[in-house]
């Protein structure tokens, strides 16, 4: 199942490029760089995910990618088109999940509001929700397996639960590449575990290409086609087996980190004993 | 004491409190969704400041308009320049900008009104309010304002909705939220000129945030909380105007107690 890919493959992958990024820097205050020459590409149906440390710059990276910020210095390609020119065509194809953290809390908006205003807002303004729309929200919540939350308030959910239904959200729209920033940071191992088939199916069934920024890469590790490992750089950046190795880590996180090598020889960082 | 009923400053009363009600339920609604209850007390300092620039030059001839239209464009000024502090969402720095124009509006204010000692008492009324002595003009501001914040709330509700649930997420699919942003704040401050004329620039506060803080906590649906908010304020106006004809009592400030406790009683219930 985890068999490197052949030559072939790889070359193929290259073509259908549909990230790609070029020697791109990035500083919110024009001082100090968060991004440093980052470059790399992703290919149609990769499914990839990137790690690093808290303020690495992995939620700015995704930002960059979907035009909410523009590059300093160098050059993005989303699908052939560039985000800092056109972000309204990037998003377009994009079904984005931002961290949880920068969504308020502070108003009773329903769960079905909030899968509908993705699909809605893309449609423009003044546009009327019709039978079609509700469905396709209504089947984005079931794919995430909370139907039963449609006439919920969000506010009131759980976590994960809010997450599943962020995601949703991103689904209902019907995107060519899914972009998450960490999916899986509040739910329970079988909740993660139920999103990992789900984004699995999503890549094996439609060919999505899907780009996770995670702080647990264990529950997706198996699924990986590409992982970068990012501290304002790129340490690594590749197949997880040639990413995940003890030099690599340290580079990225700054201190040792614990790795369990599993049966298929993946190597496993155990980051959450960093701290014991 | 029935022939009080049918007197035109009674129904113009009942008339600018209905309006005022529906500014707190739309513009009060969404003011303490996305937490600006500061932009409101800029826009009512803003207003005063306008109000009595207006008042000022038509003393000296210079131009005549309604002091409420002048305090509707100060407010509006001030709102678009709070917008533009907070354009990425930076709320601290749009904070500071309305805390450093509060401090200008209210020192322009002081200065346009000891201009014009003689006639300082019509702009301090604006402080204080004067629901009871509204003119046919008044009403009639305050009645094409209300229309146009409702218009544009019905029209653009949901993107209102996004940028105040997501700003990122928002942007992220397609919505112009500066535009929004803009746009959300102008029909605040246009709310907060409304109810001024009511309440006056002290009980601005009484009646756009307490109503709908009230009616948030707890609630189920934003629906719902713009329907309890517009109860909450029409129920307390309505008081307010009872009491202040048994006792010489300011009718605003009898209903923005009302909806103020009506809040703290909640919070206390909910423990
Ligand atoms: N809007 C902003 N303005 C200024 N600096 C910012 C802004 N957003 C992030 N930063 C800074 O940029 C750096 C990278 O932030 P970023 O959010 O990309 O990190 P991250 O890797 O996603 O971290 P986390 O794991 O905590 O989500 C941090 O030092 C942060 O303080
Ligand atoms: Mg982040």
């Amino acid at each position: 199942m985890i068999s490197g890919k052949s030559v072939q493959e790889a070359l193929e992958k290259k073509k259908g490029a549909v990230v790609r990024v070029e020697k791109v820097s990035f500083s919110y205050d024009g001082r100090v760089d968060v991004l440093k020459n980052i470059s790399f590409e992703v290919g149609r149906g990769d499914f990839t995910a990137i790690m690093g440390p808290n303020g690495s710059g992995k939620s700015t990276l995704i930002k960059l990618l979907i035009g909410l910020l523009k590059p300093t210095t160098g050059r993005i390609e989303v699908m052939g088109l560039d985000p800092a020119e056109d972000p309204r065509s990037v998003q377009r194809v994009v079904g984005y999940m931002p961290q949880r953290d920068s969504i308020s809390k502070n108003l009773p908006v329903k769960v079905s509001d909030v899968v509908l205003l993705g699909r809605m807002s893309r449609k423009g303004p003044l546009s009327i929700t019709t039978p079609s729309d509700l469905r396709e929200a209504k089947r984005a919540l079931e794919y995430v397996g909370v139907p039963e939350l449609w006439n919920r308030p969000f506010s009131a959910l759980s976590g994960g639960q809010q997450q599943k239904v962020l995601l949703a959200r991103a689904l209902a729209v019907e995107p060519q590449i899914l972009v998450l920033d960490e999916p899986f940071s509040a739910m329970d191992v079988p909740s993660q575990e139920s999103i990992v088939e789900i984004l699995n199916a999503l890549k094996e069934e439609r060919g999505m290409t899907i780009i996770t920024i995670v702080h647990d890469v264990n529950p997706i590790l198996h699924h990986l086609d590409l992982l970068m490992l990012l501290n304002r750089r790129v340490v690594a950046f590749g197949h997880p087996l040639e990413v995940l190795t003890d030099r690599y880590l340290l580079e990225t996180y700054g201190a040792p980190v614990r790795t369990v090598t599993c049966e298929s020889g993946y190597c496993h960082p155990i980051l959450g004993d960093r701290h014991a | 004491m029935l022939e009080i009923l049918t007197t035109p400053y009674l129904l113009r009363a009942l008339i600018a409190l209905f309006l005022i009600s529906i500014n707190a339920a739309l513009s009060g609604s969404f003011t303490v969704f996305r937490g600006q209850s500061f932009l409101v007390a800029g826009a009512a300092h803003a207003a005063l400041a306008g109000a009595a620039l207006a008042i000022v030059l038509e003393v000296y001839g210079v131009l005549s308009m309604n002091p409420l239209m002048g305090g509707l464009i100060f407010a509006v000024l001030m709102a678009i320049s709070a917008g533009y502090a907070s354009r990425e969402g930076k709320s601290e720095r749009s904070e500071t900008a309305i805390g450093v124009a509060f401090a200008v509006s209210m020192s322009l204010a002081i200065l346009f009104i000891s201009v014009i000692p003689e006639y300082s008492s019509r702009a301090w009324g604006l402080l204080m309010g004067d629901l009871m002595l509204l003119t046919e003009q008044d009403i009639l501001l305050m009645l094409l304002a209300t229309i146009a914040v409702i218009a544009f709330f019905v029209l653009f509700y949901r993107e209102f909705l996004f940028i105040s649930f997501d700003m990122e997420g928002a942007i992220a699919y397609g919505v112009n939220a500066s535009r929004y942003n803009y746009l959300l704040t102008i029909l605040i401050a246009t709310s907060v000129v409304v109810i001024l004329k009511g309440v006056g620039a002290i009980l601005v506060y009484a009646m756009l945030i307490a109503p709908a803080a009230a009616a948030n906590e707890g609630g189920r649906s934003i629906n719902s909380v713009i329907a309890i908010t517009f109860l909450i304020a029409l129920l307390s106006g309505l008081a307010g105007i009872v009491v202040s004809f048994a006792f010489p009592l300011s009718p605003g400030a009898i209903a923005g107690l009302i909806a103020g406790s009506v809040y703290f009683i909640k919070i206390i219930k909910r423990g």
